[in-house]
Order: C-alpha cells, then structure tokens, then sequence
C-alpha cells in the first residue's frame, strides 16, 4: 500500500525548493547587513546613541523593556529641548537576550550601525566590551560583575553604578546602619556557586563585626535557584540571630524573609540590596513578605525628591507613562541616558569619540543632577575604586518597608561610607 | 532534627507527585517524558495568571488551570505529537520531549509575559495560616501538598486496582499488544494516560509555585529529583519511585542540619544528592540483575513477539549498498557535503564583519555537534552530556592556555584530550544500561557536572569565565573561520572515514541488532565505549573553540539544560549526516542573529520555539531535514543529468544486491506503523 507515493514527487519538489529558499534567504539577509561605512556617527544633525541592555530572556526580570524605556524618556526630554549643542539623539537598542554571546552579538551590530557611543545597562558586557575598547568607542553604563570597568588602561569605559572592586574592600556604612536598626547579632547568607554573593556577604559581615555587632550565623554554601527556606529559618532561629544580609536574588530573600517570620522570629533588621520599587509596593504578596526589610539604594529619596530627583520622575511620567517609584530598569536607563549626555556636554560643541572620553574623564563629581545619593569620579585615578556591595557607591539610602509604604532610616540623609581599615 | 524531618516533607511530597506522573506517562505509553518540568511550569504559570493576574478565585482558577487545562494540554500533545510516537526509536522520543522543554518557556514568555514573579500563590488562601508542629513552621500550602499527595495515592490505587478502566489500563501496561488484540482502544487509554499525567505536572506544579518559586529554571531541580526517584524505581515501579521521592526531601532537609552551614562541602552536597541517589539505586539494580535494561518488567517475549515492529531499530535501519559499489556510495555521500562545504568556506569572503563573526561561532558548534554524530548516529546511543565535555574542553584549553601559557591550538587539543577519558569512563559505567536509562544517567552526570565543577570559581572567574586569546595568526574572524573549517573537516573525515570501514560497519550491525552483532562476533562492548571516548574528545575540542571564539570560556555556555538545545537543532537537521552537523550549528549561531537584526525585540523568544519546535518535528521526519532534501537534491541533479537515480526498495526483502539504493550518509526507514486499524505504509526514497 503506498499511501504516500501519489504526492510524493510533489512534496520532494516542495520540500527542496523550500529548503533552497529558506538557505537563499538566509545568505541574502546576511549579505545585506548594511556596509561599513568610516564616519564616527556624529553627524551634523544628529549624533547615534547604542544600548546594550537584557531586554528578553531570563534576566529580563531585572532589566528588560524598562531600560528601554528610562533612556528613551532621557533622550526625548533631551531632544525636545534641542538635543546637545544642537544635535538631536538616535537611540538603537541592542538585546543581549541576557546571554553572554548575545551581548556579544548585540555589540557588534552597534558598531555595524556606527553608532558614536554605546550605553549599556548589563550584567554581560565582559566579554563585549573589547571591540569597543579597539575601536576607540565610549562605553558608559552599570558595570555589574564586570571588572573591566576597574580596568585603569581601558580609558574608553565609565561606570555610572560601579566600579566593581573585585577584592570587595569592607565599607563601614554597612555596620553603622545596622547599629542604627539595633541589629547585635547578624546572619550572613549567601550562594555557594555565586562567587560575588559570597564575596558580598563576606564583606557585609566584616563590616559589621567592624562596627560590634556579632555574627551569629554564617552560610555561604546555599544552592541559587528557588528553595525551600525553612531549615535555614530554623537554623537561625537557633542560633538567636536578630538580623539578616542575604545575598540572593529577590524571590529568594522574600522566600526567606516569610520562613523566619513563619518560625516566630523576631528581627531588628534585614537588609537587602534589591527591592526598592514600585513593584514591592503594589503586588500584595510581595509587600506583606517584605515588611520589615531594609532596602539600600545608590538612588536619592523619591518621597522628598530633590531637584534631580523631580527631573528624573517627571521624564519618566511624561515619555514613559510610569509613575511612582523607578525600577530598576527604568533608573538605570535613565541614568546611562544621562551620563552618555553628560559626556556629549563635556565633548564641546563638535563631538568626537576622543573629545567625549577627555571631557568626561574630567568630571569628578557627576551625580546625574542629584538622583545619585553621592558623587561619582570618572577621573583616571579613580577607576576601579568602590564599594562592592553595593555596586560602587560610597553614598546611599535606607528605607524600611512599614506597611504600605517605605520609611527612610535616617532621615534625608544618606549613609556614606569609608573603607575600615585591616578588616576583611 | 525531627524539625528537619518535616520540613522536608514538603518536598519531599512535590518530588513524589512530580515521579508519580513520570512513571504513569513511561508505564503507560512508554514514553519518558522529558517535558514534564516544563508542563508543570506552563500550567502553574496560567494559574498565576488567573488568579493573580485576573484577580479569579482560587477554587474556579485551580479548576480551569489544573482540572481543565492540564489534561487538554496532555490531550493536544497526544493528539498532536505523542500519538506519532509509539513506535519511534528511544532516541527520536527523547528528544522529542526535550523538544517540548525547549519550547514550553519561550512561549510562556509569550503569551503571559516576562514580568518577573516574586512571590507565586499556592492554592492556600491568604493570608496563609502558619501552624507550629513541633517547633516547625508549616504553612496550609504545605499541609496541602500533603493533603494532594494522599488523595493522589488513595484515587490513583482505587482507580487502577477496583475499576474498569484501571483494569484496561493495567492490561496496556502489561502487554499492549495482548490488550489491543482484546478488543481495547489504545487509542482512548493513551489519551486518559496523557491527560491524568499532564493533571498531575499541573497539579505538581501549583502547589510547588510558593514553595520553589515560578521561574522556568526553578523547575530544573525538581525534575532532576523526580528522574532520580524514577530511576529508583526502574521506570516502572510507582510505589517505589514516590518512597524514594519523599526521601530525597527528607534527606536534603537532614543533610542541611548534619552538615556545617558555612563550608563549601554542603554547597557541593545538598543539590547532589538526587545524582548520589540515581547512582546508588543504579549500581544496587546492575548489581543484582547484571543489566539496567527499560524494557524489563514490560510486556514480555509474547508482547515483542506479536507487536508490530518497524525495521527501524535505534537511529537507522539496515543500510543497503548501491549500485557500482562502495566506492560509488562515497563518492554519492560526499557530494550534498562538499557542495555544503564549499558554500560555507566561501561565506567569509562575501558576508561582512558582523555575520563572520555569529559565522565562526557556528562553525565551533558544529564540532561540538559532530560530537552528537559520532556518539548517537554512528555509536547509536543517546548521550545527552555532550555539552558537558565541550565545557570541560573549554575550561580545560583556557587554564592551560592563559595560566600554563600553552599555545592556543595545542591547549584545544588537550582540551578533547582531557574530555575523552572522561567519556571513556562513562562511556564503561553505562555499558550494561538500556538506551533511556543511558539517557537518563548522562542527563544527570551533566547536571551534576555543572553544579560540583561548573561552579567552581577558578572556572567561573567571578562570571567572566577564563580568558582565552585566539592564536596569533588567526585574531580576525575571517582567519579563525578557517581555522576552525580545518578542525571541522579534519574531524568530519575521521567520522566518514570510520563509518566506512570495518568498525563503521560493525557498529551499524550493532545498531540494528545488538544480539545479531553478538551472535556474529562483533565485539559489542569495546565499540561503543571506543566511540563514546572519541565523542567526548571531538566535543572537548569543539567546546574549547568555541571558547576561543568567544574570547573566554564560561563555565555557563556550557550547561546541560543548554545542551539540550543544541541536541534539539542537530537533531532537528539531522544526525547521521556531517553536512546536517555543519548546517545545524551555523543556523544556531547566525538564526538568533538574523532575528536580532531583522525583527524587533518581541520577536527574540522566536529562536528557541524554533529550535524546539524543529525537534518536535522528528515525530514525523526522523531523519532530519538535511538528509531528506539531501537525497531528494542529489536525486534532481542525477535526472537533470539524464541518468536515473538508483532504485530504492519499499522492502528490504525485495532488495537484490546490485539493485539496491543509493545511500548519502543514512538510509531512509522503512516503517510499518499499526495503529488500531489503520495501516500506513511510509517511504521515504524514490520508487526504481
């Protein structure tokens, strides 16, 4: 019985001159990337701006569309007032699809579009940031878990949320904050596979043993990805602790922050580095596993906004539709945003790649109009130098979640830090 | 420690549920599903999406997501994809499950959105109650998985053991051809099977939602643990497999309190302890019965007797020589790859920078899946740790490479020189395992692999991976494309080279009948561990390329639910077939490119679906895309040139020797399919 043979000449002829097409299709949309063309993209009527961000895949959760959208209100706000010295912004944004070869990719068609500088608000860049590096290219952006950005001869590059010291200097804000919340005994967590998680925690203790507080419990062998909490809670529990740093993605700490309430604990303070957003606020879930929490954040106070503070919410309500606190995406968006404009400003009135590095190599104090919660140097001699914990950032804020809305410790000022000396 | 105890119950009771529906799906329609994790996730998620998201109730959310949704997703798939399966080769079913994982994800991306979820409701009213048992918290959502666990086993025995349909389906279980002959639709009892199994992923994964979190990788563990307990009970024995599931709960839990919190040791131990489960129920089962075999316990001589079997054993059928010889096949093979080659080696000079560069990644993984070539297309096996050796390549060639200051090219062939004892010795411990249990155990040496050597710091290098330079005379792509064409060729040579001569040809009589293969002499076992320990090597080169390409070797491109993907696009294209090897992995890299470029951002969940979506497609096209339209190529160009193309019988009996087909690197399969009553003849050459 040959059910099939009928349609079968004709199906084999489809089949092939499919396959023909799809491969004929494939070369052609290849070979019709767009040539290379030698101008630094500082044309006279509008200068290219690229954004290297994790708009889609897994770490999208951090990122994703909401970069986009941060460092578009930016650039609009900029562009309705004229653009820089009169030249409007072109914004193409690259997806690195929140893998390290995508970013890689995501570079590389920036530079095939010739854009003069790439900002980039990704945790993906280390192996990307080479081409940019040979080709002169200013690269402006968070430098998350990328120590190139501590890399004093790659001059071309600017952390507006690092440097990343990558020997994780002990700063003594950390203890100082907890003595404020009357933490005195600390449990420091913190993933086993996950060296920075570790090297965090670490340091986080350290600090608070710089400032008298006791370190009751210490686990830096926890498995990443979602776990059960209770035996951990349990462990706590048992050992007295009244505070608690752990350095684990968000779901985690809030996993972690509902099982030791569930055993009946009782903490003076827990502190997190992620989860000072509009989304903590507004999903009921959330809110109620996070009460309680210390959230520390290089970003000014949104409840007392500061001048800068009010720029950078109004953009953020007027191009991007979103009110209330930034995430951290949009923050970060709007940051790089600022910081690449920043370096136009200082590029002078005819922008080169080289006039923008030495013009914003000489900024010392850039706060991004005060949304910062201190200043950050772009000087040479400071490349590399920060605080780890916390990104980079000597200066920063604290805010307790109380109910249903975030409570800043210490008033409006912020905790700022120096290095202890000898502690580690 | 009673404490602990309990708190491991919770998973404990999840990892049971979750085995509990690998077990019933692989009894019942002997297929392991791979995508279960995945299932789970899928339904889980649409039940936060109503109930979180659409603000339902939970009692109407749990019942459309878990009650109706999870069995009509269990019935589309059968319908659609599993249906086709019933008599495809263990290899062909594995990856089209894989195929399912693949996709599933990406398309919950799609229709529900990438918002990230902190906190996932369990079916738990809220604010969840919390009662103190012995000094343990216990949530209601936990108390509900224990509730859910019993019921599940209660109904589950009452159903199977005091009813009718219970009765047909314990009578499929034993023997499906006997049932069938009986007078029992299979059909209607596969589509129950498929509908309660996918209930119970749904169910597994609601009630794991807030206890594990709802993120698609979250789910990794859980299916690692659930394999292992399936393992533990051979693939067939419920009761067991859930024992040993709450076990693994209850050990992990233990194992947090016994061990110091602080040393790297417990980091180590606690995500093992599935993989040192699988492994000790292993080696007590070969042991005690000399071989690990999934057909064991199933059906019986009568059952293989009397069904229906298709000529297609493992990854081919019986190949057939043409017509002039066996120079004549060579050269008729060469020719749709030569054709591939030269279009590929002729690409860096027309394309500009940006695609050489997604071009020569390409070209790294298409060693890596020439790997899959050797091992599962001439060896016959399924190894799904391939990109586990490519990793250890990696990290291998980048430690001597940058710490040892080795030559770049020396270091990437000690890359696959480290990585082939390593295959050897997995290669020796999983000789006397069937095909699914051999899939099974490299799955979970990958996984174990990427939590116990992955993680290690002196690889990952605080998430750069560690840097490898390319060599000095090739640091443009256009160069390196060359170079890494060399390697590509020169390995592709060793495979024809070896699927022509005697030990290719030996190892084709052992994958088409291992006890005919014996009964001639073959040496059975000393082929296959040869071949895997090349495999492991050909990976382990391929793996350290790609890391010169990329300019670091990162521990994290190297991880085996990563592997899975690149099984899913070599297989897709083909894997009996060096050209589909080359194909495959230029498609992987440049694909996500071309979308990149072409489409806007929304569209970058598509690479995946596809990808898994052309595994998926191996239901109905086993051999792959390349090898079909390769025949079907080289049969057009032979007519246009006046000659015709050699015969290609519909039965291997009505062969004569000098009237044989044609083979290009892999025959078609004859296959007599029989499926209630219809009977379907499928050919896949052209009539003499």
């Amino acid at each position: 019985m040959r059910l099939t043979a009928g349609s079968h000449h004709g199906r084999t002829g489809h089949r092939v001159a499919s396959a023909i097409a799809i491969l004929g299709l494939a070369v052609a949309a290849a070979a019709c990337g767009s040539p290379s063309s030698s101008t630094s993209g500082a044309t006279g009527a509008t200068i290219k701006l690229g954004l290297v961000s994790s708009i889609t895949g897994p770490l999208a959760s951090t990122f994703g569309p909401d970069v986009e959208a941060g460092f578009n209100a930016r650039v609009s706000r900029e562009n309705d007032a004229g653009g820089v010295n009169g030249r409007k912004l072109e914004v193409t944004v690259a997806d690195d699809t929140s893998t390290a070869p995508g970013a890689v990719t995501a570079v590389q068609n920036l530079m095939r579009q010739d854009v003069f500088a790439v900002g980039s608000w990704s945790a993906l860049m280390f192996n990307a940031y080479k081409p940019l590096n040979q080709a002169g290219i200013p690269l402006v952006g968070g430098a998350f878990g990328a120590p190139q950005f501590g890399d004093p001869s790659l001059t071309n590059q600017f952390s507006v949320f690092g440097p990343l010291d990558p020997a994780f200097p002990v700063y003594d804000s950390y203890g100082k904050l907890l003595k404020s919340l009357g933490v005195t005994k600390l449990a420091s967590l913190g993933y086993g596979t996950v060296p920075s998680s570790k090297n965090s925690a670490t340091a986080f203790a350290a600090s608070a043993k710089a400032a008298g507080i006791a370190i009751c419990y210490e686990n830096y062998g926890l498995p990443s990805g979602g776990v059960d909490f209770t035996p951990v809670a349990l462990a706590i529990k048992n050992a007295g602790c009244d505070g608690i740093y752990a350095s684990m993605v968000s779901s985690s700490q809030l996993a972690l922050a509902q099982s030791v309430r569930d055993s009946g604990v009782t903490l003076k303070g827990m502190v997190s580095t992620q989860g000072y957003e509009q989304r903590t606020l507004d999903d009921p879930r959330v809110r109620e596993a996070a009460q309680g929490i210390t959230f520390v954040n290089p970003m000014s106070l949104v409840a007392e906004p500061n001048a800068g503070m009010k720029t950078m919410l109004g953009d953020l309500q007027k191009y991007a539709n979103s009110t209330g606190i930034p995430s951290f995406g949009e923050f970060g968006g709007w940051l790089t945003a600022d910081a690449l404009i920043a370096g136009l400003e200082a590029a002078g009135a005819n922008p080169t790649r080289e006039s923008f590095i030495d013009g914003l190599r000489k900024v010392s104090d850039y706060d991004a109009g005060g949304v910062l919660a201190g200043p950050t140097d772009f000087t040479v001699g400071q490349i590399g130098k920060g605080d780890s914990i916390l990104s980079g950032s000597r200066c920063w804020f604290a805010l307790t979640l109380v109910g249903d809305s975030f409570t800043p410790v210490n008033g409006t000022t912020p905790f700022c830090g120096d290095p202890v000396a000898g502690a580690k | 420690m009673i404490q602990y105890v309990i708190a491991g119950l919770v998973l404990g009771g999840i990892y049971a549920i979750a085995s509990a529906g690998l077990v019933v799906t692989y009894r019942a329609a002997g297929i392991l599903n791979f995508g279960f994790g995945a299932m789970a996730y899928l339904i889980a998620r649409f039940y936060y999406f109503l109930h979180s998201q659409l603000g339902w109730g939970i009692v109407p959310a749990a019942l459309v997501a878990v009650v109706l949704a999870g069995p009509l997703l269990g019935t589309g798939l059968y319908f659609g994809l599993f249906r086709l399966l019933r008599l495809s080769s263990p290899l062909v079913k594995v990856v089209v499950t894989i195929g399912v994982s693949v996709c599933i994800p990406p398309l919950a991306a799609v229709l529900f959105g990438t918002e990230p979820i902190l906190r996932a409701p369990g079916l738990a009213p809220e604010p969840v109650q919390v009662f103190l048992v012995a000094g343990v918290p216990v949530t209601m959502d936990q108390l509900i998985v224990y509730a859910a666990v019993i019921v599940v086993l209660v109904v589950g025995a009452f159903v199977l053991l005091r009813t009718d349909i219970g009765l047909r389906v314990r009578a499929m279980v034993d023997s499906p051809a006997m049932t069938s002959l009986s007078g029992t639709n299979p059909r209607w009892v596969a589509v129950g099977v498929w509908a309660t199994s996918a209930f119970l992923a749904g169910l597994a994964g609601v009630l794991s939602a807030p206890i594990i979190g709802l993120a698609p990788t979250d789910y990794t563990l859980l299916m690692a643990a659930a394999f292992a307990a399936v393992i533990a009970g051979r693939l067939c024995n419920l009761p067991m497999a859930m024992a040993v599931g709450f076990g693994m709960g209850i050990l992990s839990s233990v194992l947090q309190f016994l061990l110091p919190p602080g040393s790297a040791l417990t980091a180590a131990v606690v995500p093992s302890v599935p993989f040192a489960v699988a492994a000790i129920f292993l080696v007590y089962n070969l042991l005690r019965w000399g071989s690990v075999d999934e057909n064991d316990g199933v059906g019986g001589a009568l059952d293989l007797a009397i069904t229906p079997q298709g000529a297609e054993s493992l990854t081919g059928t019986a190949t057939s020589a043409p017509p002039g010889g066996a120079a004549r096949r060579r050269w008729s093979g060469a020719i749709p790859s030569g054709a591939v080659l030269v279009v590929v080696a002729l690409l860096p000079l027309v394309l500009p920078n940006f695609w050489v560069g997604l071009l020569v990644a390409g070209i790294a993984y298409a060693v890596v899946f020439l790997s899959i070539t050797l091992v599962s297309g001439e060896g016959g096996m399924i190894w799904l740790c391939q990109v586990t050796f490519a990793g250890i390549g990696a990290i291998t060639s980048a430690q001597l490479a940058s710490v040892y200051d080795w030559p770049v090219l020396l270091a990437v062939l000690a890359g696959g020189a480290i990585a082939a004892p390593v295959g050897l010795l997995i290669g020796v411990l999983t000789i006397r395992l069937g095909d699914l249990y051999v899939a099974l155990v490299t799955l979970t040496f990958g996984l174990l692999m990427d939590h116990l050597v992955f993680s290690r710091d002196v690889f990952v290098n605080g998430g750069l991976g560690v840097p490898v330079d390319r060599p000095t005379f090739a640091t443009d792509d256009q160069t390196m494309t060359y170079v890494g064409l060399a390697v590509f060729v020169v390995v592709a040579a060793a495979i024809l080279n070896l699927r022509h001569s005697t030990t290719g040809l030996a190892l084709g009589a052992v994958r088409t009948s291992p006890a005919g293969a014996k009964t001639v002499g073959v040496p059975v076992v000393r082929m296959k561990v040869v071949v895997t320990g090349l495999a492991a090597g050909v990976a382990g080169i391929g793996g350290a390329l790609l890391a010169v390409v990329a300019g670091s070797a990162l521990p994290e491109n190297f991880l085996t639910l990563g592997g899975m993907v690149w099984l899913a696009v070599l297989v897709t294209a083909g894997f009996r077939s060096v050209a589909a090897a080359l194909i495959a992995g230029v498609a992987f890299a440049v694909v996500p490119g071309l979308v990149l470029v072409n489409l806007s951002a929304s569209w970058n969940q598509l690479p995946p679906i596809l990808f898994g979506l052309g595994a998926i497609a191996l239901a109905k096209n086993p051999e792959g895309f390349v090898l079909q339209n390769g025949r079907a190529l080289r049969d057009m160009a032979m007519r246009s040139i006046g000659r015709s193309p050699a015969g290609h019988p519909r039965h291997p009996a009505m062969t004569t020797a000098s009237r044989a087909a044609p083979v290009a690197e892999g025959p078609g399969p004859v296959r007599v399919a029989t499926e209630g009553r219809r009977s379907v003849l499928t050919e896949t050459g052209e009539r003499p």
